[in-house]
């Protein structure tokens, strides 16, 4: 703001001004600063390297792996652990281990998925809502409200027994109980951005709704969008590893976390590895995509305090 | 405070009429018709076309769907939730059954997380940087992080398998068998709690470190109280209100949470009810069960409303 008003101030002294802001300010350079926040904690560090290695893991799935996620081999049913299977088989006799290594891509891709389309639908309507107030704003807020009074378990359940069970049925089942939570959040946002005056001013100039909501409100209510995504990656996760552990998410035979636990609960007995394996590796993803949030946070957050104006 | 009151009462209500319209068109969308499964269930032999109107006339599935949920609406108010299409067991008889053992295990999760909570929390944030803090931290990010069926399946695996210390399943009312009762709950209890707990100990861990830097707290210190009394006057009393507005979402995770809890530790409540009737398409059930739950929620968020007001005289009823 200073640098505006002074070479405002002082039109013909602008190289000077210039200079000496450069003097004393030295040029931060953003991408550079918030790369040291994000990893100033350790923890945070380890989160985003764990991330890296479950998305290569399973992206490059079939190169990993040793066996295939639906390689049966009947004549060694609920193994212990050995060197060829490493985790033990279940009891169709496939490997543990590689149908955990295929089932990050199930974990990884209804998160994204489910983040990505939850947040695009709840900013839309939370631009709409914030920006219209009035009557518009009070119903679909009133309507959200409802929404989110449905413990959102329960709301799953119910979309997703309607869907078919394939990943998108599960992406959507998960979504509608996630994108709520993005109206409230936009809706607050666009109120206290469309305070500042840069608005005022696009809408003196004349400029469509679309081009202020777009080009001037949403670019400033980018940071907490992004921190609420990576959190809610991990609740994602979780939400569709209960609906596959209660039966009614990723159907067998497909590779997914949640379905492996219920599976491998009922040889707990015999072989305890086969559900808790499964269940420990739904909790470090969902563990580093939360730390990874909180570095994002930590990294972003300042930088809003800066652009919000109360 | 009177109107105030009153106006989040009718807020409350059109929130469980929206909620009821939604969840009676979502059900209707279900695949699967009833009546056919009811037929098939009951191994009839010849079923003949005019069998299956009378049927569906009879359960009353034949009528305009508006009518179908008028009516619903109407009984449901009346306390009459209607009888389950499958086992033709009434539904309000069986929810007043099944919600005392949910409650039994949801309220006890829910107290033991509103105290145990905040107390990690606030010792969390008082000894911040040092092992408790970082022990409490490591554990709210386990109990946020671990799928509740997980830590059940870990639990029952050592405590029930291993050291044979708690039965694995099942659940017994405390009046009717005190001591069994006590061992079935811990685990389940435990699971149900740890969300809650976890969550509101991060909360209270920050709301707590925020009032510490303000200026109150630091007078309080320059005055010369001491630590108790600047801990329990000053920090707590300011750093718990943001702590009361979870405890909304927090019974939310509880009352959801039951479904999965109800269903690793095979416990005959509200949540395994859910499921079965979801299993096996009985809609007044999942209709039933799902508007008693947000009900459950709708209400309990009205008391933290209330509450968070009585705690902040700053808050205005206007």
């Amino acid at each position: 703001m200073t640098t505006k008003t002074d070479s405002i101030n002082a039109p013909g002294l602008g190289g000077e001004v210039d200079i000496l802001e450069e003097q004393l300010l030295p040029p931060v350079n953003e991408f550079r600063r918030f790369v040291k926040v994000f990893f100033r904690r350790k923890i945070v560090l380890i989160g985003f390297i764990i991330v890296v290695l479950i998305v290569a893991m399973a992206i490059f799935a079939d190169v990993i792996a040793p066996f295939g996620p639906y390689e049966q081999d009947l004549h060694n049913v609920l193994a212990a652990p050995d060197s060829t299977h490493l985790l033990g088989t279940d009891s169709l006799g496939r490997d543990l281990l590689s149908r955990i290594i295929y089932g990050s891509r199930v974990a990884l891709s209804v998160g994204v998925i489910t983040v990505l389309l939850s947040a695009a639908v709840g900013t839309l309507i939370g631009l709409v809502a914030g920006y219209a107030e009035g009557a518009l704003q009070s119903v679909i807020m009133r309507l959200t409200d409802a929404m989110m009074a449905i413990p959102s378990l329960i709301l799953s359940l119910i979309v997703a027994s309607i869907l078919n069970r394939g990943v998108l049925g599960v992406v959507i089942a998960v979504a509608i109980t996630l994108f709520p939570g993005y109206i409230r959040l936009i809706n607050g946002q666009v109120l206290s951005v469309k305070q500042n005056d840069y608005v005022m001013a696009g809408r003196s100039m004349g400029s469509h709704k679309a081009r202020i909501m777009f080009r001037h409100i949403l670019p400033n209510c980018l940071s907490p969008l992004i921190v609420q995504m990576t959190m809610m990656m991990g609740v994602a996760i979780l939400s569709e590893a209960s609906l596959s552990f209660l039966g009614l998410g990723i159907l067998p035979p497909t590779a997914a976390w949640g379905g492996m636990c219920y599976d491998g609960y009922k040889y707990l007995m015999m072989r305890p590895l086969l559900s808790i394996a499964p269940g420990l590796a739904i909790m470090v993803l969902v563990f580093s995509f939360n730390m990874v949030g909180d570095g994002l946070r930590d990294a972003l957050d300042p930088k809003l305090r800066g652009t919000s104006s109360n | 405070m009177l109107t105030y009151i009153v106006r989040r009462l009718i807020h409350a209500f059109v929130v469980i009429v929206i909620v009821s319209i939604a969840v009676f068109i979502l059900i209707r969308l279900l695949p699967g018709d009833p009546i056919e499964m009811l037929i098939s269930q009951t191994q009839l032999t010849e079923t003949t076309p005019e069998m299956i109107e009378a049927l569906r006339h009879d359960k009353g599935l034949d009528r305009p769907l508006p009518v179908q949920y008028a009516d619903w609406f109407v009984q449901m108010i009346r306390g009459d939730f209607g009888t389950s299409i499958m086992r033709n067991f009434d539904i309000g008889k069986e929810i007043g059954n099944r919600v005392t053992v949910t409650l039994m295990i949801g309220l006890s999760a829910f107290v033991i997380g509103l105290v145990l909570g905040p107390i990690l929390g606030i010792v969390s944030a008082v000894r911040r940087g040092k092992f408790v803090d970082n022990l409490v931290t490591v554990i709210a990010n386990i109990g946020i992080t671990a799928p509740a069926f997980w830590v059940g399946i870990l639990l029952i695996f050592f405590f029930g398998v291993r050291l044979k210390l708690l039965p694995i399943y099942g659940y017994t009312l405390p009046w009717d068998d005190f001591w069994m009762s006590f061992k079935q709950s811990l685990m389940p209890i435990f699971v149900t709690a740890l969300g809650p707990i976890a969550t509101t100990a991060r909360q209270t861990r920050s709301s707590v470190l925020e009032v510490m830097s303000e200026d109150y707290i630091r007078t309080a210190w320059a005055k010369g109280l001491n630590e108790r009394k600047v801990i329990l006057r000053h920090i707590i009393k300011n750093s718990l209100l943001p702590v009361v507005t979870l405890q909304g979402t927090m019974l939310r995770m509880v009352v959801g949470g039951s479904v999965v809890v109800e269903t690793v530790f095979v416990i005959p409540g509200m949540g395994k009810m859910m499921v079965d009737a979801m299993l096996s398409h009985d809609y007044p059930v999942v209709q039933a069960v799902t508007v008693i739950m947000t009900l459950v929620v709708v209400l309990s968020s009205l008391i933290v409303d209330l509450l968070y007001g009585w705690l902040d005289p700053r808050i205005q009823y206007d």
